[in-house]
């Protein structure tokens, strides 16, 4: 981004303000996450930066919030922990299965009504979710479903499909149709093909479908507020992080916020990683 | 595939043990200070006597989640720790169990039967008395400086021009009107008397010249341990809020903190057991231990709220220092209840079955008022 | 003449294609059928059946059909019969024994204030009616609301079977016993005020985002790899990090003794007294919605402007544009299709959120989802809600229709 020598002044004064302009939205973006880390390492009880913090003396740090989030009483951190994970896990394997399936059919030139079962399809993702929890609530209550491990596991695959159904049509839309003609016409059987080329090809698409899924369902907080109904026993991490921010700002929650953003870095890692095996396979640049 | 298969059977027998039932009770109150008196004064006693769990499930107060609970079949709590208004509602519309009450309670250890040895009759025929509480107000004695003079009255908690700073008041209706006509000289007794001859709107004019005061200003709390916080943190000067609260932040965690009785309501609580509960009949068994004379002087041993057994104030008082916390010792509760005389010289009485009535165009026009502050 | 062109088991070529395509179609449709399926069953039915909620009051209906009927040969001009006050009798007593006197209650308070504690003390008194005396009389004896013939009119509307007035109430109006629609009573008005403020934040944030994704999508554009991979760390570090965690961040930093207040009071900026209040109202929903819904008008656009070739701008200097010129007339223009994208994107999570507001905003920052949430789960008028709901759709579902105008729904990205 160096100026030529000939910039005019007028220019680079221009040209330096939009640096400073750029900077001053990226620390916008990113600085809230990181004042969360060091105040999880408070040692004490209240959520500001104290003289010993800032003056970094070792004994104004300690891990007890991280200590009180494990063994705590107060808030079930690790039944909510274990349920997000499961209800994301399972949420997930259901939204992958049907949203690819889903995106091979819409995929497909001779897909009839395609705009509008597209539409249908995504609606979950544009549909403000007050409204999806409350419809989702009545109709899981009808079913006797409310407050119950399966119930909520079908609330988060309906949240789910649309990102894997939007990424893996993503992925097939940049797909050489010749590359199976070529392998049906070499004799492999469509199964085969599927399994041996295009599967491959689209793994990349499917796996960051998955990751949203997995991400939407265990970060869900407004559906399951709904859906899981004051049961202690369902509760999630989404679910405690809200019941806690609404009485006050505790340093556990701080810790248990640290834990997120060191998972979501790892979330990130993936999805790079993804990207580049994506760009390598295909031989093309990213979208 | 028969990875995957293995990997669901795993997840399977990981959830599988937290569907296991033992026999367990689901007690739902106010959290904090509260639910801890409440869990070391008769769930714990109850729960080393019986082998029955006893769990404690916090809620900021409110019958939507048990009527959710109700319409859509999925019922998990058993016992609920209300205010006198709701026990009228969900009585009324079948929510909650009808006791029959000297059947089902016990007589005090004085011998009364139950429906004497509690001082006050139940406001419906669903509730069990629990404890009498108070809403008043505290302020940080710290944080703030008043120039020497502390606010001793319920109008110096309206009068952010002499003692300028946030407050903090309840979330919904209730307290704040009653607070608010008391401080526009209403006479105590009289409150809602005046509620109904335009008193809503009064009340509501006199906490919009305290939250729009620039001088002043409000924040809500609609959980009980909220407000010492605020005060203590700095976010809010005075704040409304339960007796108990402010005694528990004063006594156990030393915060620099004074409750000011002027103007206070005195209100009963109660438990209601829930129609159709998971566990209805080990519910009224542990209901039944909880309201006993020892059950509701056991929760006293750890939080400033009276008792509603006549025998169970006997109880402390012959053995007074009752009160007892790691961080305080040995206390003398009687003078820090609700009751006290000293504490008593100008309180309003809560009206539930104003509070029932009304209830709609309580919050309608609350609701409204928050909104447009 | 052309031959009949046949393939090599004897069909003819084009009767043959067809098949082909027939059968490709129903592979196509069956591919997607199970999802399909699911998502209507499971989530598109179960929208429309709420939002009927919003005009059904079958169940209500139910409880008093009978009093329901009789009330229809009655005109409402003066006091109901007996015939009324009778059937009224026993229904009401059929309700006590049963126990759903108290939400007959809770519904026709709905119509009226002051329904609920009629119907309680009624119910109460009930046991004490004479059956062969006059029912008005009685009932008036008990309550002297029973006199106020409004009582009898929302009696009557109360047990329709169908009603719209909750839509009015959505826009703060109300129908009158004598049909006329009117505002309501100043100091109750509240839905509207949300409306507009809904309005207002979804447009605000949506500009905000803008303006602050622009000049940092086209830098992430035009930088190398190395450098844009390492700065898009900071887009997508907060895109994939909880929304709760993110809100959390807020809160410490706006709190009145929160981080931002503190450096302001430690540099001096700001006396210790005088304390920003930068959180619930609408200042915190404000900041913490722009923040949280940044990447999503950063992504797109920063899609569309990877695309433009830097050669343009060069060419349009180099033919003696002025760099401000040839940006608004070569580069602006092209990155449209990224800006409507990210905005519509931005305006659609952004008209719906609730658990920001609600956690940021406190009573002066909260929209109109937080007034949904609140008929939902504490006042229970589920029909006010749905009606609420049904409204907020209508205006989603344009906006989405719009989207798809502009840009069509195959065309989103994420990421």
């Amino acid at each position: 981004m160096a100026l030529p020598k000939y910039t005019e002044m007028r220019y680079r004064v221009w040209h330096y303000s939009y640096l400073v302009i750029c900077t001053a939205v990226f620390v916008f973006l990113i600085a809230p996450l990181f004042v969360i880390i060091p105040l999880s390492f408070n040692a004490e009880q209240y959520i500001h930066f104290s003289d010993g913090m800032l003056a970094l003396q070792p004994e104004a740090f300690s891990l007890r919030w991280y200590e009180d989030m494990i063994y705590g009483t107060k808030n079930p951190w690790g039944i909510a922990a274990r349920n997000s994970v499961y209800y994301a896990f399972f949420s997930t394997i259901g939204a992958t299965v049907l949203g690819t399936v889903a995106a091979l059919g819409l995929s497909s030139r001779y897909m009839p009504y395609k705009q509008l079962i597209m539409s249908v399809l995504i609606s979950p993702m544009i549909i403000p979710l007050i409204i999806s929890g409350s419809a989702i609530f009545f109709s899981l209550a009808k079913l006797g479903l409310a407050a119950t491990f399966p119930g909520i596991v079908i609330a988060h695959i309906i949240l789910g499909t649309p990102f894997v159904v939007i990424t893996v049509t993503a992925t097939l839309s940049g797909f050489d149709d010749s590359i199976t003609r070529a392998a049906s016409s070499l004799g492999s059987t469509p199964t085969n093909t599927f399994f041996k080329i295009t599967l491959p090809l689209i793994t990349p698409g499917i796996i960051s479908g998955a990751l949203f899924a997995f991400v939407t369902s265990f970060d869900e907080i407004v559906v399951i507020l709904f859906v899981a109904g004051g049961d202690r026993n369902l509760t999630t991490i989404p679910l405690q992080m809200w019941t806690g921010l609404r009485e006050q700002l505790s340093p556990t929650i701080m810790a248990v916020a640290t834990c997120l953003i060191v998972l979501s870095t790892l979330i990130l890692i993936v999805t790079e990683l993804l990207r580049r095996r994506s760009e390598r396979i295909r031989g093309i640049s990213a979208q | 595939m028969s990875r995957l298969t293995k990997l669901i059977s795993l997840a399977a027998l990981l959830v599988a043990p937290s569907m296991a039932t033992a026999a367990e009770v689901n007690v739902v109150s106010w959290g904090g200070a509260y639910t801890e008196s409440q869990k070391l004064g008769y769930g714990d006693p109850y729960q080393e006597m019986s082998g029955v769990q006893v769990n404690w499930i916090d809620y900021s107060g409110g019958l939507s989640e048990i009527k959710a609970q109700v319409e859509s079949g999925a019922i998990t709590w058993d016992i609920i720790d209300v205010y006198a208004r709701d026990t009228i509602i969900g009585c009324d519309e079948g929510l909650f169990v009808e006791f029959d009450f000297d059947n089902d309670f016990p007589a005090g250890v004085n011998g009364m039967k139950a429906s004497e040895d509690f001082f006050a009759p139940m406001p419906s025929d669903c509730a069990v008395g629990n404890i009498l509480y108070s809403w008043n107000y505290a302020y940080n004695t710290d944080n703030v400086n008043f120039d020497g003079s502390y606010p001793d009255s319920m109008e110096d908690f309206f009068n952010p021009d002499k003692y300028p700073g946030v407050r903090s008041i309840y979330s919904s209706a209730m307290s704040n009107l009653e607070f608010a006509l008391v401080a526009d000289g209403v006479p105590a007794s009289d409150v809602y008397d005046y509620m109904e001859d335009n008193g809503i709107d009064r009340a509501l004019d006199k906490l919009t010249d305290l939250c729009t005061n620039p001088k002043g200003g409000c924040i809500f709390w609609s959980a009980g341990a909220q407000p010492p916080e605020q005060l203590v943190s700095g976010e809010a000067i005075m704040a409304t809020g339960w007796n108990g609260r402010h005694f528990n932040a004063i006594v156990n965690e030393g915060s620099p903190m004074k409750m000011v009785w002027d103007g206070q309501i005195l209100d009963y609580e109660y438990f209601v057991l829930v129609k159709g509960g998971p566990n209805q009949e080990e519910a009224m068994k542990a209901l039944q231990y909880f309201t006993s004379s020892e059950g509701l002087a056991g929760s006293a041993k750890h939080i400033a709220y009276a008792p509603f057994r006549i025998s169970s104030l006997d109880v402390i008082m012959a053995d007074e220092p009752w009160f007892y916390s790691e961080q305080a010792g040995a206390v003398e509760i009687m003078p820090h209840m609700p009751t006290a005389p000293a504490n008593t010289e100008n309180y309003v009485l809560m009206n539930p079955e104003w509070y029932a009535d009304n209830n709609t165009e309580i919050n309608d026009a609350w609701e409204a008022w928050k909104a447009n502050l | 003449m052309t031959a009949e062109i046949r393939t090599s088991d004897g069909e003819l070529l084009s009767v043959k294609l067809k098949k082909v395509e027939r059968r490709r179609r129903t592979t196509a449709f069956l591919l997607a059928a199970p999802l399909l399926f699911f998502i209507v069953f499971a989530y598109v039915i179960p929208i429309f059946q709420m939002l009927g909620r919003s005009i059904d009051n079958a169940e209500m209906n139910s409880f008093l059909t009978e009093t329901h009927e009789v009330m229809q040969t009655w005109d409402g001009s003066e006091m109901p019969g007996e015939d009324v006050t009778s059937t009224f009798y026993y229904e009401l007593k059929t309700a006590v024994e049963n126990k759903y006197h108290g939400k007959i209650a809770t519904r026709l308070n709905y119509e009226k204030g002051g329904f609920t504690s009629l119907i309680k003390k009624t119910s109460r008194k009930l046991k004490n009616f004479d059956e062969n005396a006059n029912f008005l009389d009685q009932f008036i004896d008990v309550h002297k609301k029973w006199g106020d013939i409004e009582y009898w009119q929302a009696l009557k509307r109360g047990t329709d079977a169908y009603h719209f007035r909750k839509y009015l109430t959505t826009f703060d109006y109300e129908q009158k016993f004598d049909g006329s629609i009117e505002r309501i009573p100043e100091k109750l008005r509240i839905n509207v005020t949300l409306w507009l403020r809904t309005i207002f934040v979804a447009v605000g944030v949506t500009f905000c985002c803008f303006i602050l994704a622009y000049p940092i999508s086209h830098l992430l554009s035009v930088l190398p790899t190395r450098y844009s991979n390492l700065l898009m760390i900071c887009v997508l570090l907060p895109f994939w990090t909880s929304l709760l965690v993110r809100t959390s961040s807020w809160m410490v930093l706006l709190q009145k003794q929160g981080v931002l207040n503190d450096t302001l009071v430690s540099l001096g900026f700001v006396a210790d007294e005088s304390r920003l209040e930068l959180m619930y109202n609408m200042t915190g929903t404000f900041i913490a919605m722009t923040q949280i819904l940044l990447p999503f008008m950063v992504l797109p656009l920063y899609s569309v402007m990877k695309t433009i070739s830097p050669s343009l701008m060069r060419a349009a200097t180099s033919m003696g544009a002025t760099p401000f010129h040839a940006f608004r007339k070569i580069y602006f223009p092209l990155t449209y299709a990224g800006i409507s994208a990210g905005s519509i994107l931005v305006f659609v999570l952004a008209i719906g959120y609730y658990i920001t507001p609600a956690l940021v905003g406190g009573a002066k920052g909260i929209l109109i989802s937080n007034r949904i949430a609140y008929h939902m789960q504490q006042s229970l008028d589920w029909s006010l809600a749905t009606a609420m709901a049904t409204v907020l759709l209508i205006a989603v579902l344009v906006v989405y229709w719009l989207y798809n105008k502009i840009v069509g729904i195959d065309n989103m990205r994420l990421g």
